[in-house]
């Protein structure tokens, strides 16, 4: 450097000295009241120069003891042994400022945590003459901070480990900040996926379309809270019933900076509610149906004692009236002559009604013994064409008086395993209905043998059945048109048809004649052997 | 009404065991019968000039039953005042009497005695 240079800069310095020794007084002065800072100087090695209270109070050396010694007997070994003291020096001189913190030593060999600054110290040509270094004691503050990380990062840990409740962050436009395993096993993101991105990716789009998320969070941010149930959606696109709850976070000053959000999926019991409620439902649907059920077999039950009564009245009622008029008659006569036809009449009527009332009492006996399920069969060899000729033969007297003309066109050799006098009660009803409803008509009887089965047919030429009564005619107290022309309970045809059922057959309405009708029937060649249908057949 | 002071009875009954017996019992005490197998040969013979002083009803009967014949029969002023005995084998005969406003009514199985005195009655007020 120029000599003339420095010369002046003496000259200068020795007319400001007085004025600078007394700033430098005060600022000494100023340093050694500082007790909650050390703050001294270095040389331009690192060597102490100055020393104040504080740095006493923090090291606890005395000025006499660290005088004239390297800075690096306040370093951990291990920061010396990777000359981190001569890394900091040298840094602070190339940018102007040095700042760190770090565990620095005691004389008593304990460590504290420190804040330390650095800063070149030159004179007033610029020179580097040193450093000064200015070190805070920051080890309380570094515990509680060490303390709150500790318990953010336990709490953290506890809070995404939790997999039953989705636990999320949400910033205060509503951006995903954080994430747990629950909230990505319910909604199927990933937490790089979703974090930045709005949580109203998580509602069904009517739900944002009205705005939804953002009423949520006005409702937190105004009350502190928001619940809802109600339907959320997966990344895949699923939905789930969720439990939420929103959570206004706020700092010290009472604003919001954020919410959390915790979401509960209770599919699982949504479903079992739905599931117990269709039960529920289902229940009541069977309930009402076994009721209409009772109510129509009460009903039936009703209607068929009426119309029991009503026809074991009406025999009963000509038996009583020929027996009292015979009796009437007789008493008239006295002694005198009486008029043997007129009472021989009055007997053949009763009798004809006695035989009628037996008729219907025995139908109704079946009927009974089929619903208890002990109507019981005796399968035997039986010809069908001995059979039949023999009822045939019963009927004779009714062919003739009806003008009824009987073609029967049978295989002599068809014979079966059957309940011989069950079948004949089958054909004696078959002829009987055809007698009633077709009487003077030919009546064409069938049989034959086909496939292991004897199919049999009874053709009259009667007036036929309706298509809208057909279903109905196999059914207890069925009779054509609900009419009371024809005598009987309207029992006939649905015994037969459990008779030929118990046979293992089935009795059937020819469908389609046009003239008149014909019932078929089909059983196997051996009833022993069958399986009945089980009788479809309510309480009475 | 025919000659001989005789009444003159309708029977309308589909049973045709009953009809005979009725008829056969009616004649023996000395009233003309006529006969009609149900409500609507009844109505028809009645419209064909026949005026009985008394008809014996059955309600149950095919093609017309009891309570459609009795319903024609108000309607027509020339025969509403012929009086009715209805006839029924079930249990609720008066309740039909009521219902075919029938002067009386008559339950399946009858006494022929109460029949008779019934018959009577009904006749004599004609």
């Amino acid at each position: 450097m120029p000599p003339k240079k420095d010369s002046q800069a003496n000259a200068g310095g020795v007319g400001s000295d007085n004025v600078t020794s007394s700033g430098n007084e005060i600022f000494k002065l100023l340093i050694d009241a500082v007790t909650d800072y050390s703050i001294f100087a270095l040389d331009r090695t690192g060597r102490v120069l100055t020393w104040n209270p504080g740095a006493e109070r923090l090291t606890g050396y005395s000025a006499g003891e660290v005088m004239g010694t390297h800075f690096s007997k306040f370093y951990p070994q291990e920061e010396v042994d990777r000359d981190h003291p001569a890394e900091e020096l040298k840094t602070a001189l190339a940018e102007g400022r040095y700042e760190e913190e770090g565990y620095r030593l005691k004389k008593d060999g304990s460590t504290f945590w420190a804040n330390v600054i650095l800063t070149p110290l030159r004179d007033a040509q610029g020179r580097h003459i040193g450093f000064t270094k200015i070190t805070r004691d920051l080890t309380e503050r570094r515990n509680a901070e060490e303390k709150r990380l500790a318990e953010e990062q336990r709490y953290r840990i506890l809070v995404e480990g939790v997999k039953d409740y989705a636990i999320l962050m949400l910033d205060k436009g509503g951006h995903v900040s954080s994430w747990n395993e629950g909230a990505r096993r319910f909604k199927g993101w990933e937490a790089h996926e979703i974090i930045g991105r709005h949580f109203s990716n998580f509602y069904p789009d009517e739900d944002v379309r009205a705005k939804k998320p953002e009423m949520e969070l006005e409702v937190a941010t105004r009350v502190g809270q928001f619940e809802d149930e109600g339907w959320r959606v997966r990344k895949d696109g699923t939905r789930f019933w969720a439990n939420v709850v929103i959570t206004a976070v706020k700092d010290k000053q009472g604003r919001v900076t954020g919410f959390s959000k915790v979401t509960r999926d209770l599919t699982e019991r949504k479903r079992a509610e739905q599931e117990l409620r269709a039960a529920y439902e289902g229940l009541e649907v069977r309930v009402s149906e076994k009721t209409r059920q009772l109510e129509e077999a009460l009903r039936a039950r009703d209607e068929f004692l009426s119309i029991a009564s009503h026809e074991l009245k009406t025999p009963i009622t000509g038996i009583k009236m020929q027996i009292q008029m015979a009796k009437s008659r007789l008493e008239k006569a006295g002694s005198g002559e009486v008029d043997i036809s007129r009472q021989m009449k009055a007997l053949t009527v009763a009798e004809g009604q006695l035989n009628r009332l037996t008729l219907l009492i025995e139908n109704l006996l079946d009927i009974s013994r089929i619903q208890a399920g002990k109507l019981s069969y005796n399968f035997e060899k039986t010809n069908f064409s001995t059979m039949f000729n023999e009822l045939a033969e019963g009927f004779r007297g009714q062919f003739i008086a009806t003008g009824t003309d009987l073609k029967s066109y049978i295989d002599e050799t068809l014979e079966g395993y059957w309940d011989r006098l069950r079948l004949e009660q089958v054909m004696i009803n078959l002829i009987s209905n055809a007698l009633k409803y077709a009487p003077g008509a030919p009546l064409i009887v069938f049989a034959k043998r086909e496939d292991g089965h004897a199919y049999i047919t009874v053709q009259d030429f009667g007036p036929g059945i309706p298509d809208k009564e057909r279903g109905k005619i196999f059914e207890r107290f069925e009779r054509l048109g609900q009419t009371r022309n024809v005598g009987g309970l309207g029992l006939g045809l649905y015994i037969s048809r459990q008779i030929i059922q118990a046979h293992g057959g089935e009795l059937e309405l020819k469908a389609g004649s046009e003239i008149g009708s014909t019932f078929c029937i089909r059983i196997p060649l051996d009833s022993r052997e069958a399986k009945p249908l089980p009788g479809k057949g309510s309480v009475i | 009404m025919t000659g001989l002071g005789k009444k003159t009875i309708l029977v309308i009954e589909d049973d045709e065991t009953i009809a005979d017996s009725l008829l056969d019992f009616l004649r023996d005490n000395d009233f003309e019968v006529l006969y009609a197998s149900n409500g609507a040969d009844g109505l028809k013979a009645l419209q064909g000039g026949a005026r009985p002083d008394l008809i014996l009803l059955d309600l149950m009967m095919p093609i017309m039953d009891g309570f459609k014949f009795r319903e024609n029969q108000l309607l027509d002023p020339q025969l509403r005042d012929i009086p009715v005995i209805v006839m029924s084998a079930d249990g609720h005969v008066e309740e039909k009497r009521i219902r075919t406003t029938a002067r009386e009514y008559i339950r399946k199985p009858f006494e022929i005695v109460h029949l008779l005195t019934l018959v009577k009655r009904h006749t004599a007020a004609s």
